[in-house]
């Protein structure tokens, strides 16, 4: 039988081991092993259709799955309301209430979630442009997403999920928002975990990134670990073939620039065959998103 | 028990335009009305009609505005179980709910107690005030008609006191009695949106025929569910003691009106209506646990 008490071992956060998930008969997710330790930031990234958002709602019992999943050490989809005394998460900045005040929404959650503090949430929002006395459904999206943000940092949570939380918003938003969440928010006993598409921009709050393609988890790595492994190379057309030995997991032509992604091969090596460097996680993520005929090699896990 | 409490306000604060606002501004539309009628002299067509003294007047006018408050209530509530049980995913509210740390039975619960408790109590409250406003109007017809004698405040007052004592008890049986209907339309809204509406009554409808197709012969009516469902929305309460109670000179017996009333509830069947509204509300969460669109 399950615990309902959470763990205060140091086992990680959440554990996942063999996750599957179907729909109408179909298989969405393929059996996804991973755990997120406490103290992290995550970014688990892929196209539309991935899996990501199915991953997340398992994480927080807002789905049915075959597999073992427990988060802080709870089987979520059992005991979800327990559990989210504990886990916060956004899925969508338009979710909020409309019909309330932002006054009655802080004396509701102060009354509704035992960890849900509305002092915090106020103080949080003094420095946005959200009043108490504003109709939620009044405000613009920004807004909506600034108060959305200002109620799950208001809440003790040891692991917040943010499901797309910048979407649709403009850069200075998106900005904003990230900034706050890192320096108000993170401390060693949270973790956080974000999907965006926009890769390049959580990139500097990731401690670890998560890909996925097609319902499989195709990259799971810190970020330190990320430059070490990943090497980029831009290879003169006579030392293509010999490049093409090391067996790159990306190879493209771009502009007349044959460009090269390797994992786990010496960079030394490399270095020989033309110009070596780090990609980016959108390049590496182009790079390990193709489909597999395109990548030569493929990324382990 | 806070965390219910504050499910149940919100509840209000989402539904208040229905059972406050609205009933207000119906409310001071019945002033205007009242007023117009007595400065007009209209009244005396209604005294005509009702004919004794002004306290007795009173006590028909307070039934009848009683009984609009009533069926005012019924309506919206039928429509508040038919929006409420799927309000959130309407409103793409549904994932920020479901973050909270309260289960679907709970939340949904709520919505259920909101609607036997607050709305119809909100509308009563109203009723009270429109008993008030008819008292003003009493004390002031034989100022418009002068052969009606002058009727004693305190005695009006005991008339509301009584009679208003009378009306909740009953607004209070039929709400049990009717409780099971609501549920049944609440959790079909969880299903299927503002579909509920028709459905609530094609399902029967249709479960009904089915029946009849198979075995015609020996259902009481042809159909068990509709002759069951035709006894169960027939209260069968006895209203002469509140016919009594509204044309009798002297102020009313509340307690034995309240025996009477009481005495003619079929409590069983109460109980069992009360269990299957929980019962149809646990099914609905099940439902809802398993939905995150919205």
């Amino acid at each position: 039988m399950t615990d309902v008490s959470p763990t205060t071992t140091p086992e990680p956060l959440v554990s996942v081991r063999g996750l599957k998930k179907r729909f109408g008969g179909r298989e969405i997710l393929h059996g996804l092993d991973f755990d997120l330790p406490a103290g992290r930031v995550y970014g688990l990234v892929g196209h539309n259709g991935a899996g990501k958002t199915t991953t997340l709602n398992a994480i927080l019992g807002l789905t049915s799955y075959q597999g073992t999943v427990r988060v802080l050490g709870l089987e979520p989809f059992r005991h979800r309301p327990r559990l989210m005394r504990d886990v916060a998460f956004i899925a969508d900045v338009a979710s909020l209430p409309r019909f309330l005040y932002v006054r009655d929404l802080m004396k509701l959650l102060a009354r509704i979630h035992p960890h849900f503090s509305a002092g915090r949430a106020e103080a949080f929002l003094k420095g946005t442009d959200v009043r108490l006395g504003q109709k939620i459904g009044n405000l613009s999206k920004g807004m909506l997403a600034q108060l959305h943000l200002a109620v799950v940092m208001a809440i003790e949570a040891r692991l917040l999920v943010l499901d797309e939380p910048t979407l649709g918003l403009d850069i200075t938003f998106r900005k904003r928002f990230y900034q706050r969440l890192i320096e108000d928010y993170m401390s060693r006993e949270r973790t956080l975990v974000i999907t965006t598409h926009q890769v390049d921009e959580i990139e500097p709050l990731l401690t670890d990134i998560m890909f996925m393609r097609d319902g499989r988890l195709i990259l799971d790595s810190p970020m330190a670990e990320v430059g070490r492994r990943f090497t980029q190379l831009i290879v003169t057309p006579e030392r293509a073939t010999e490049a093409a030995a090391f067996r790159p997991v990306f190879d493209e032509t771009h502009f007349g620039r044959r460009v090269m992604v390797f994992d786990s091969v010496d960079a030394s090596q490399l270095a020989a065959l033309g110009e070596i460097g780090t990609p980016t996680l959108s390049d590496l993520f182009v790079a390990l998103m193709q489909p597999p005929r395109e990548n030569a090699g493929g990324a382990a896990a | 028990m806070i965390a219910f409490l504050a499910l149940i306000r919100r509840e209000y604060l989402e539904h208040r335009t229905a059972f406050l606002y609205a009933p207000l501004i119906l409310l001071a539309v019945l002033a205007l009305f009242v007023a117009s009628t007595l400065l007009t002299h209209r009244v005396t067509v209604l005294i005509e009609a009702v004919p004794g003294s002004p306290g007795r007047f009173y006590s028909v006018a307070y039934f009848v505005v009683a009984t609009l408050w009533w069926f005012y209530a019924a309506m919206l509530l039928f429509f508040y179980f038919a929006d409420a049980y799927h309000a959130d995913a309407r409103n793409n509210a549904m994932l920020f709910w479901k973050s909270m740390p309260q289960s679907d039975f709970k939340i949904l619960l709520s919505k259920l107690a909101a609607g036997v408790t607050i709305f119809p109590g909100l509308v009563f409250c109203i009723a009270l005030l429109s008993g008030l406003l008819l008292v003003v109007a009493a004390l002031a017809l034989p100022l418009v008609v002068p052969t009606l004698a002058m009727p004693d405040v305190s005695t009006l007052l005991a008339s509301w006191g009584g009679l208003s004592v009378v009306f909740f008890c009953y607004l209070v049986i039929v709400l049990l009695w009717y409780v099971p209907f609501f549920a049944w339309v609440g959790a079909l809204s969880t299903l299927v949106g503002r579909w509920a509406i028709p459905l609530a009554l094609l399902i029967p409808v249709g479960i009904s025929l089915f029946e009849g197709i198979i075995d015609f012969q020996t259902a009481p009516g042809g159909s068990y569910v509709l002759s069951f469902l035709r006894a169960r929305t027939d209260m069968r309460y006895d209203s002469e003691p509140i016919l009594a109670a509204l044309l009798a000179s002297g102020p009313v017996d509340v307690g034995h009106t309240l025996q009477r009333l009481v005495a003619y509830v079929d409590w069983p069947q109460t109980i069992g209506g009360v269990a299957f509204a929980v019962i149809v509300v646990y099914l609905a969460s099940l439902y809802r646990r398993r939905v995150i669109k919205g």
